[in-house]
């Protein structure tokens, strides 16, 4: 069956060749909707697109938007964490519940402590530190698999999330913070703004920095990066590290959105997080993908879930709507890879 | 001494002794602590709560055996239960269990062919169906249960034949078959071939889209006869139903020696597998520690056992 594909491929290459300007054209249009970046983009721009037919020009009122920049802060930031861990060719599960437990643990620290609010929210990053280091060491020292890791640490730290907080909210968190969460500048939300500014440092980083293509070597070949002298380990390490960080970012952005520790804050976000990555064109054995694509997955999502609310569908529906754009994204994904290959 | 020595390793070195040993102390550690608990009708208790989501274990088992994954098995086992349950009234009670076990048969057949015709990751295309089977039982049951589940099936698993509850004898039966299967046809050591090497398997000839297929729709299958005992044994359609299976079958399919890259593990590791987790559970409990310390004890077990495998596997070299 891989004979026939081939052949099918060649026939269609021989056919393009006498008309240079066809093939010009055709090229021109595959590379817009194929390209690793433009590809998600023009997803994302067709659904804009169908969602103004839809819904119309009312969808994309100030204050929608302003919710769905919002909603697309905190869960981004999660993201990149996600996106640089699935660049290098790993995963992590626990990212929802590393940014639930260190919005718990500063929550606690605040509510039961007389500690500086700030210093509560250096405590929270300092634990999805620790816990993105853990994920690292045992993933990269001891060679286990990260799936199977992580799967166990999410329960582990979300069973604490309800431990800590007995089941119920922890309110009454310090006003000083709220500002990270709910404050605006202008148009944009404070937890929309600290996505861009990390997706720019991102981009940059992993487009013209030595360390980013690094990352991309990694990802593409663990032993031919090891063999050229890379210390992958440790970037690995670090990269799980800067995962549990990022993860711990949009955990406090969240608590400070909601201005009290839900037990269930983060509950689902690696569901949201790894289909995005995908859907901005990464892809689940490394090398692919990038900060910017990991931010119009979340978009694209985002915006799929708020148009169900926005058409007074069941929130019932939520769950199979978004199930079924994830394969959907994942389909397009594939047949994008097709016509690149043809 | 030395002979003594070699000989232990031998035996302690295969993955089902290992478990054995680690089942036998903390059956010790628990029965030291309480008085009740080893005793005939605890264990019947633990092996009746294990034989429903034994079913989707087996179910995870077959699947990574033949080098997949199905994260979408509690969504199937719900999906299925929920199916039956809204069927009941209408419908009688044999055709509902019927078309049950139909809905899970095709949810494997959607997931395998999504995975094989267009070759998508196992992974991302069952965590997508996974989201779709629980939106859709919230859509079924406008998320509240289903009070329809008829007298009948609810003492199904109420049933004991020779003093053994019924859904364990099923459970037995279907693990024996299960091996024979995996052991002595083709097709089930085709899972083997296809889990361990798929090129070598493709120049071989087996049909590994077959293979593959067939795997998903077993695997459904197995899921919704467990989603089917688990609603029997509930009493009511819950639309959280399966919800939480997730850790647990990966985890037990893990400890019980299945490798994720394919190609290995058993049916009688993974049962292994299943009573150190059921029997963990009960003892807890029994010991009187919240339910929501369980799941941190879970995980705690599950990366316990994966650094076990891993201390063993390098030992091995």
């Amino acid at each position: 069956m891989y004979i026939e594909k081939i052949k099918v491929g060649e026939i269609t290459r021989m056919q393009n060749i006498p008309n240079r300007f066809n093939k010009f054209k055709s090229k021109l249009i595959i590379n817009i909707f194929t390209g690793e970046t433009i590809g998600p983009f023009m997803v994302l721009c067709i659904l804009i697109l169908g969602v103004w037919i839809l819904v119309g020009p009312s969808f994309f009122g100030s204050y929608n938007i302003f919710s769905i920049l919002r909603q697309v802060g905190f869960i981004g930031i999660v993201a990149l964490g996600e996106a640089l861990i699935m660049i290098t060719g790993g995963i992590d599960l626990s990212v929802g519940a590393v940014a639930g437990f260190s919005g718990i643990i500063s929550a606690w620290f605040m509510v039961n402590t007389g500690i500086d609010p700030y210093i509560c929210l250096t405590i929270g990053m300092i634990v999805g530190l620790i816990a993105g280091y853990i994920n690292g060491i045992l993933i990269v020292k001891l060679k286990v698999n990260p799936f199977i890791v992580t799967l166990g640490f999410m329960q582990i730290y979300f069973s604490f999330n309800v431990v800590i907080t007995k089941g119920l909210p922890i309110t009454n968190i310090s006003r000083n913070i709220l500002w990270i969460g709910q404050g605006r500048i202008g148009f944009m939300p404070m937890p929309a703004i600290i996505l861009i500014i990390l997706v720019i440092i991102l981009e940059i980083i992993l487009r013209y920095n030595k360390l980013g293509r690094k990352l991309y070597a990694i990802g593409e070949n663990s032993e031919a990066s090891l063999l050229s002298g890379l210390k992958v380990n440790n970037i690995k390490i670090a990269v799980y590290t800067l995962g549990g960080f990022f993860a711990a970012l949009g955990g406090l952005t969240s608590l400070a959105r909601f201005s009290s520790g839900q037990p269930s804050l983060g509950d689902g976000w690696e569901l949201i997080v790894i289909p995005a990555f995908i859907i901005g064109g990464g892809s689940l054995e490394g090398g692919k993908g990038s900060a910017f694509g990991a931010l119009i997955g979340i978009m694209v999502l985002t915006i799929v879930k708020q148009v169900i609310v926005v058409l007074n569908f069941s929130s019932f529906w939520q769950d199979v709507v978004i199930g079924s754009v994830i394969i959907l994204a994942v389909l397009i994904d594939i047949l994008r890879r097709r016509i690149r290959r043809v | 001494m030395q002979i003594l020595k070699n000989r232990l390793e031998r035996v302690f070195g295969t993955k089902i002794m290992t478990n054995l040993f680690v089942l036998i102390s903390i059956i010790t550690l628990f029965s030291f602590f309480n008085k009740g608990f080893l005793v005939y009708g605890n264990f019947m208790d633990i092996f009746r709560n294990s034989s429903f989501i034994g079913f989707a274990i087996l179910a995870q088992t077959i699947v990574m055996i033949g080098g997949g994954i199905d994260v979408s098995i509690g969504g199937i086992a719900g999906i299925s239960a929920i199916g039956a349950a809204y069927l009941m009234e209408p419908l009688s009670l044999p055709l509902a269990i019927i078309f049950g076990l139909l809905i899970g048969i095709f949810c494997g057949l959607f997931n395998g062919i999504l995975i094989t015709r267009l070759k998508i990751s196992p992974l991302i295309v069952t965590l997508g169906s996974m989201q779709i089977y629980f939106g859709l039982m919230l859509v079924i049951t406008k998320g509240v249960p289903l009070y329809t589940i008829s007298e009948k099936w609810q003492n199904i698993t109420r049933i004991k034949l020779f003093d053994i509850p019924f859904s364990v004898l099923l459970f037995i039966i279907v693990s024996l078959l299960l091996i024979f299967f995996l052991n002595n046809i083709k097709a089930g050591r085709n899972m083997y071939a296809v889990g361990g090497n798929e090129e070598a398997a493709i120049i071989s000839g087996i049909s590994v889209r077959k293979t593959e297929v067939f795997m998903y729709i077993l695997s459904g299958l197995l899921s919704s006869i467990g989603g089917l005992l688990a609603l029997s044994w509930i009493g009511s359609g819950q639309p959280t139903l399966g919800l939480d299976w997730l850790l647990r079958v990966i985890a037990a399919s893990i400890i019980g020696g299945t490798s994720l890259d394919g190609g290995e593990g058993s049916i009688i590791g993974s049962i292994t597998g299943i009573l150190i987790l059921g029997i963990i559970d009960n003892g807890l409990t029994m010991m009187n520690l919240s339910h929501n310390w369980r799941g941190a004890f879970t995980g705690a077990v599950v990366i316990l056992a994966v650094l076990l495998d891993v201390y063993r596997k390098n030992k091995g070299r």
